[in-house]
């Protein structure tokens, strides 16, 4: 099937693209009592057309010249017809067309066997058991997803990428007289199973009880105003939730950022680099977006000030600007938003020791199990998995369900120092009903007057 | 569709299973987001989801995807016999069914079917003008109608399909004079009638006052409103009800079946047989006839919600919740949850709370309730007893646990309210408000 005789057949519009998916998942789902092995093949296509001024949008699970002929029209005749109830102007910038064949992992389409990988995963699972007799249930969850994309346009665009994204989440529930308590870890990136096979499994299987076992022993940290040294990945999911997305374009073009008249002032403190970097291993990879433009290293926040906003086509047209190449789709289903990839912020200088060493009276906070953020408001509630009082500079006792809660400015300005370590966690991100995998990176970070409940 | 089950059917029969089963989705979805007033985007999908089980020497596999190609199924069983040597063999096996039902048997209001790109744009147009004769303007919001036709096939002999449309309506309804006065929606339509009425129901809807007040805080009387109500039975409790959670210790009711755990005047079901429910269907996604399934019954937990795996694992029979989404093994979910009518009128819920807040909506901090069942959740729109009369009060925060909550109930509504797949009245009882 050639796609450039299939977007030809379409008179009359502006501009059309046409975006094939193929995606193999293989993954395992197993605690004790039960296993699953699943194994899904998605393939589709999805078109978006511009006849006048208006998006039209229609996508099928079928492919086939007959089928992408079908979506075509459709997404014509949508563009056709909204124009009668739409004031919006489809635009787009003015990002090349670009031609490329990319295979970012080929070693990792290495076929390791199933039978290989539930070996180790099972071992896992065993090993994470053995740790102690309050371990009452262990879930595992492994996710490959191989997945080809094929970009045309009218303009000449003609990509074809494909990657390799692997991801294991593993929850352990921890009962000890009545109390209860829940540890996740996940682990993740641009790759196949060779990323977790390296993976000591006593490392893991340490990374998801110490806390949870500690957390048993725990009391409730006092409410109150505090000195919070948080840990990599609850840093990661709160920069990720409150700063992130009022970084995005459209949020931005909508008003509803808090930022969006900020460009170039300080937004918080002078330390405070932040990145979104496609580029690099993590699980939000890739080197072309869903709307044909390569992904790029962006720095977002530079030393504080505010350097660099995330666009897609159609919001960087707006801003008379280039996409960044982070208009991401979760499938062809779906049409491409303004979304984070792999989001780092960049470390400091302080190691771990020193920055506890250096915390007269305080708390150590550790893992995410829960959490909202409002991203048109930048209110934050997250609850941490773990953690610990930190007196004269050394960890106390241990903690349980500690609640962290206020406004991003209460983090952005008043952090005292940043950690020399980063950590890079698989998250998956929602908006507007898509599920995108995203890379959360970070830091160990020191906040002073963090609000807990 | 119905060739593609029969012809991997055969395959998988001449492979020696003990069971086969193929799941067919055909669904045209259109999706049109309205940013203000004006139309942002629309688009259709047209979307198709194949997945299928064996269950051979004890062990059971799963694979999905979207293709019916004649020649993806030999390879397909291949995986799928593959995917099911691999699994650990199961304690029990499920004792699947035939399928429910053994002809086409529509159950929604053809006039809602999702046909042709102007039809989708026609209805919208009847929403917006109707909305707008009302002095109404949809913000963020999305209304997706969606047609479908869904098959589920096994080796245990008939066949069982059918269809539905829907339309859903979700974001934030405005006042066309004053953008202060606003609330969000959500309607669930199967009925083109309603389609063509909901304008004034939602006109209805919008809050007549804008200027907040400063409430009370601590250990108070709260009115929670059917819709509040029903997301803290959503996130906070609905996942404690599912016999998985209760088969991975991670209920803390899993041993309270028969105790008096909820307050008397709590009685909670799941229908999805309810007469047009937005989750009713005359079978689950593995096929087997939906019920009523009584879970609480007088504040005593009677059930759990089962699909045919947990169901097996426990040794009791699948309450038929097996859910599949978006190319994944059936999960379980509710149907439709309905929580029995009290005695309270209105005016007495009102009385009982008069010391604290009535509250309307609420935002979950998280997806689920610590693992004890405690949440704490914002409440974005409430109202407080200020000088003789409810009025609007400022936003609170909420912190409960949802055992306690329920377990402590000052009063029940007399008068059920639908809000998306649960019909549920109002709700008194006593929680900690934090201003």
């Amino acid at each position: 099937m050639n796609l450039e005789t299939v977007l030809a057949s379409v008179k009359g519009a502006r501009y059309s693209e046409v975006r094939l998916r193929s995606a193999v998942m293989s993954g395992f789902f197993f605690n004790k009592q039960y296993s699953e092995n699943v194994f899904r093949r998605n393939t589709g296509a999805g078109a978006r057309i511009i006849v006048d001024n208006c998006w039209g949008c229609a996508s099928t699970d079928w492919v086939d010249a007959e089928s992408l002929s079908v979506i075509l029209q459709q997404a014509y005749s949508l563009s056709k017809a909204s124009e009668h109830y739409t004031e919006r102007k489809a635009l787009l910038d003015e990002s090349p067309a670009l031609v490329d064949k990319v295979d970012l992992c080929p070693q990792a389409r290495s076929q390791v066997p199933l039978s290989e990988k539930k070996a180790w995963l099972t071992d896992l699972a065993a090993a994470i058991y053995d740790v102690s007799p309050f371990v009452k249930n262990v879930t595992i969850s492994y996710q490959q997803a191989e997945i080809t994309d094929i970009f045309v346009n009218s303009c000449g665009a003609h990509l074809r990428q494909s990657r390799v994204i692997t991801i294991l989440r593993c929850s352990v529930a921890g009962i000890k007289k009545g109390r209860s308590t829940i540890s996740t870890h996940t682990v993740g990136g641009l790759g196949g199973f060779e990323l977790l096979g390296e993976l000591p499994q006593d490392e893991l299987s340490e990374a998801l009880t110490v806390p949870m076992l500690k957390a048993l022993e725990g009391i409730p940290p006092s409410p109150g105003r505090n000195t919070a040294v948080l840990d990599p990945s609850l840093t990661g999911i709160l920069v990720h939730e409150t700063l992130g997305h009022f970084l995005e374009g459209d949020l931005v073009a909508s008003g509803t950022s808090p930022v969006k008249d900020k460009m170039g002032q300080l937004i918080a403190h002078s330390d405070f680099t932040l990145v979104d970097d496609p580029t690099i291993c993590g699980v939000g990879s890739y080197a072309y977006d869903d709307e044909g433009c390569q992904g790029k290293r962006i720095t977002l926040i530079q030393e504080g000030c505010l350097n660099h906003f995330l666009l897609d086509r159609q919001t960087a047209a707006q801003r008379g600007e280039m996409s960044t190449g982070n208009g991401r789709a979760e499938d062809h289903r779906q049409l491409p938003l303004v979304r984070m990839s792999n989001t780092m912020l960049l470390p400091g200088e302080w190691r771990l020791e020193e920055l506890l060493e250096d915390t007269q009276d305080g708390v150590y906070l550790t893992g995410c199990v829960s959490g909202n953020a409002n991203s048109s408001t930048g209110t934050f509630t997250f609850t941490a998995q773990g953690g610990y009082r930190i007196v004269n500079g050394e960890l106390a006792e241990p903690l349980l369900g500690a609640t962290i809660t206020g406004h991003i400015e209460d983090v952005l300005f008043n952090i005292s120092a940043i950690g020399n370590d980063m950590e890079m966690q698989a998250n998956s991100c929602v908006k507007n009903n898509q599920n995108v995998l995203v890379g959360c990176g970070s830091p160990h970070i020191r906040v002073e007057k963090l609000q807990m409940r | 569709m119905y060739s593609i089950a029969d012809k991997f059917l055969a395959v998988l029969n001449r492979r020696n299973i003990d069971f086969g089963e193929i799941f067919i989705r055909k669904k045209t979805v259109a999706i049109t987001y309205i940013a203000h007033k004006n139309i942002e985007n629309v688009r259709i999908s047209n979307e198709l989801e194949v997945s299928s089980r064996a269950i051979k020497e004890g062990r059971i596999g799963f694979v999905s995807g979207s293709e019916t190609a004649e020649e993806v199924v030999e390879p397909t069983v291949e995986k799928l016999l593959e995917v099911t040597r691999l699994n650990h063999p199961l304690n029990t096996v499920p004792k699947f069914v035939a399928p429910a039902c053994s002809c086409v048997k529509d159950i929604d209001d053809p006039h809602l079917s999702v046909v042709e790109p102007e039809c989708v744009l026609g209805r919208i147009k009847i929403l917006v003008d109707n909305l707008a004769d009302n002095e109404v303007n949809l913000q963020n919001s999305e209304i997706v109608q969606e047609s479908s036709v869904v098959l589920v096939q096994n080796t245990l002999g008939s066949e069982a399909h059918y269809s539905h449309a829907r339309i859903s309506i979700q974001g934030k309804a405005v006042n066309a004079g004053d953008s202060r006065r606003h609330v969000s929606i959500h309607h669930m339509l199967r009925k083109n009638a309603d389609f063509l009425t909901i304008g004034e129901v939602i006109a209805e809807q919008i809050p007549r006052e804008t200027k907040a007040y400063p409430g009370p805080s601590g250990e108070l009387p709260v009115l929670f409103m059917p819709f509040a109500f029903s997301r803290i039975i959503r996130y906070y409790l609905s996942d404690f009800l599912k016999r998985r959670s209760s088969l991975n210790l991670l209920s803390p009711i899993r041993s309270t079946m028969g105790d008096q755990g909820f307050d008397a005047a709590i009685t909670l079901i799941d229908d999805a047989l309810l007469p047009g429910g937005w989750r009713s269907a005359p079978m689950d996604d593995e096929g087997a006839p939906t019920q009523q399934t009584v879970l609480i019954e007088k504040g005593v937990l009677r059930n759990f919600l089962s699909n045919a795996l947990a169901a097996a694992e426990d040794g009791v029979a699948t309450t038929a919740n097996g859910y599949r989404i978006r190319y994944n093994p059936p999960i379980i979910k509710h149907s439709n949850v309905v929580i029995a009518p009290g005695t309270a009128s209105f005016d007495e819920l009102c009385a009982l709370c008069r010391d604290g807040y009535i509250v309307e909506t609420i935002q979950p901090s998280s997806k689920s309730a610590a693992p004890n069942g405690t949440f704490f959740c914002l409440a974005p729109r409430v109202q407080a007893f200020h000088n003789g009369r409810w009025r609007l009060a400022r936003p609170v925060k909420i912190q409960a646990n949802i055992f306690d909550l329920l377990h402590h109930v000052s009063a029940i509504g007399a008068v059920q309210e639908r809000v998306l797949d649960m019909y549920l009245p109002p709700l008194a009882a006593s929680a900690k408000v934090i201003r």
